[in-house]
């Protein structure tokens, strides 16, 4: 039976050299400039049919908050450690996946949690840059 | 059927309250004072909320003037007392204010 192009079978993390047993990834992007987060000025003096109106936040995000990051679980005895830096890396089927071949990160969180009858499983969430 | 709240004008006094964001009419208040009276010592409030300047200065408050809404399934018009003027100012938001009238019954 082929595989669903879905698959995600194969999938290797790379955080610089260190690749990790993944068990799941989930990779979010935001747009710090969306419409979300712009202010909602409509009022009722506004027509039907007409467009909401939004201004732009007065302040800007920080510079740092690039709106992309990768949380993984994985199985293993080493914790990562926080704020460390480095290259992350995704491959499916040996493939990079799109815009993940070589990506700057930072560690924005780790847990390590050890548990009666169960394997040694981590979860970390980095920030990446936008390239 | 529903109406849209859109296309809704405010005036007090027949100056504009401009972006209107709320409004809340409680009319009605207190029961009325005697058996064979209308007149009640509270008539009601109305509160609204808007994103420019409510077009208000303190210096009227207690004064009475014709608050009139327009529009938006609104239309209605009402003497009103000006009571309170809130002014909010949050981070990374716009400023807010919210003005509170007395209904008066004559």
């Amino acid at each position: 039976m082929s595989a669903t192009p879905h698959d995600g079978t194969g999938t290797v993390l790379r955080l610089g050299a260190d690749a990790y047993t993944v068990t799941n990834i989930v990779i979010q992007y935001t747009d710090p400039n969306a419409d979300a987060e712009k202010i909602d000025v409509s009022h009722l003096g506004l027509t039907t049919g007409a467009s909401i109106k939004t201004i732009d936040r007065p302040l800007q995000g920080s510079t740092s908050d690039t709106g992309r990051t990768v949380q993984f679980d994985y199985l293993g005895r080493t914790i990562i450690a926080d704020a460390s830096t480095g290259t992350c890396s995704i491959t499916v089927g040996g493939t990079a996946l799109t815009g993940f071949a070589s990506v700057a990160y930072t560690v924005n969180a780790s847990t390590l949690t050890l548990a009666t009858n169960d394997a040694i499983r981590g979860q970390a969430t980095v920030r990446l840059a936008r390239v | 059927m529903a109406n849209p709240c859109t296309g809704v004008t405010v005036t007090w006094g027949g100056a504009t309250l401009e972006e209107v964001i709320d409004i809340k009419i409680n009319a009605g208040g207190s029961l009325p004072i005697g058996r064979d009276s209308v007149i009640a010592l509270d008539a009601g409030t109305i509160d609204i909320a808007c994103l420019h300047t409510a077009s208000i200065s303190l210096a009227e408050r207690g004064l009475k003037k014709t608050l009139a809404f327009t529009g938006g399934g609104l239309t209605c018009s009402t003497k009103a007392v000006f009571q309170t003027l809130t002014m909010a100012g949050k981070v990374n938001d716009v400023a807010r204010y919210n003005v509170s009238y007395r209904i008066v019954m004559e």
